[in-house]
């Protein structure tokens, strides 16, 4: 019988649907919901042109000079 | 061979003048690039930097446009971005003169042997004034970045490629291979004295051939270009 407003989960002790037992569960749950949606986001960012910069240089500034070299590429 | 292929074969001048800030599509609208490099172009002796070849369309990209051209003795290539970035590559006229069909044919001619004094200072007058009108644009900023650099210059050494000019008695030759020169200047600064900042990459680039050249007497021998 399903509970009207219940959120259910697949619990990983048993093969059964069930309400979310646990706190822990229920972090799990929150966890997994916001990995889906990062990797879409980062698909969406990709799909409309954008780049996604590595984490190590992320929080590394690029000069003027580095921007305007790169455009130039190699005819320089 | 593609023609940078062929201009960096022998003596060239490259020339960078971008803004001091990178936005890349600091001039939204492609076509207007085209007619920016027309209007600031500069002719001060009968032949014009950056070359505008009117035979021919520009050549369009993604985010820039540009032109190639081989006529006589002159070979350059030049590309204008939508980030106000200008890059120019000619060859040393003097290094092409097998190519020309005007210049008086001098049998002991030899590619990459001279570097002409007028034409050293002529061409660093033509790059400042250029990079000066180029700033009052929308490809301008308040601070401009200048590079210039000089290659192929091993070997060479400089002549008098003037008229009515005492002749130089001694030999001065340059034993490096290249000179890059750069500046960042404010832009009231480049307007206001564009002629008078190609004073001193000359006297640079003079030195590198022993040669001590006199302030004054270069600013007399700038008086032979046209106003700008």
């Amino acid at each position: 019988m399903l509970r009207k407003g219940a959120c259910y989960v697949r619990p990983r002790r048993k093969p059964e649907t069930t309400e979310i037992p646990t706190q822990e569960d229920m972090r799990d749950l929150l966890d997994l919901a916001a990995e889906k949606r990062l990797r879409k986001n980062l698909e969406r960012v990709s799909r409309a042109g954008g780049v996604i910069i590595p984490f190590q240089t992320a929080g590394r500034s690029v000069s003027p000079q580095e921007l305007f070299d790169k455009q130039l590429g190699d005819i320089k | 061979m593609t023609l940078l292929e062929k201009i960096k074969s022998r003596g060239y001048w490259q020339t960078v003048i971008r803004p001091g800030r990178f936005v890349e599509k600091r001039i939204k609208d492609i076509s207007t690039l085209f007619p920016i490099i027309q209007k600031t172009s500069v002719e001060l002796r009968g032949w014009d930097f950056p070359h505008i070849d009117t035979h021919i369309r520009p050549k369009v990209d993604v985010d820039w446009v540009g032109q190639e051209s081989e006529w006589e003795q002159f070979l350059e290539m030049w590309r204008f971005y939508q980030s106000g970035q200008f890059v120019d590559f000619a060859g040393i006229p003097e290094d092409w003169r097998e190519q020309s069909t005007w210049l008086h044919e001098d049998p002991n001619w030899k590619t990459g042997e001279f570097l002409g004094i007028g034409d050293v200072l002529f061409r660093f007058t033509e790059i400042f004034e250029f990079a000066a009108r180029l700033s009052l644009t929308e490809a301008g900023d308040e601070i401009m970045f200048i590079e210039i650099t000089v290659s192929g210059l091993a070997g060479r050494k400089l002549s008098l490629d003037l008229n009515n000019r005492s002749p130089m008695f001694r030999r001065y030759e340059a034993s490096l291979q290249q000179l890059p020169f750069t500046i960042e200047l404010n832009r009231d600064e480049l307007v206001a004295r564009s002629r008078e900042l190609a004073i001193k990459p000359a006297i640079e680039l003079f030195a590198r051939f022993g040669w001590t050249a006199n302030e004054d007497a270069l600013r007399d021998i700038q008086k032979e270009l046209r106003k700008a």
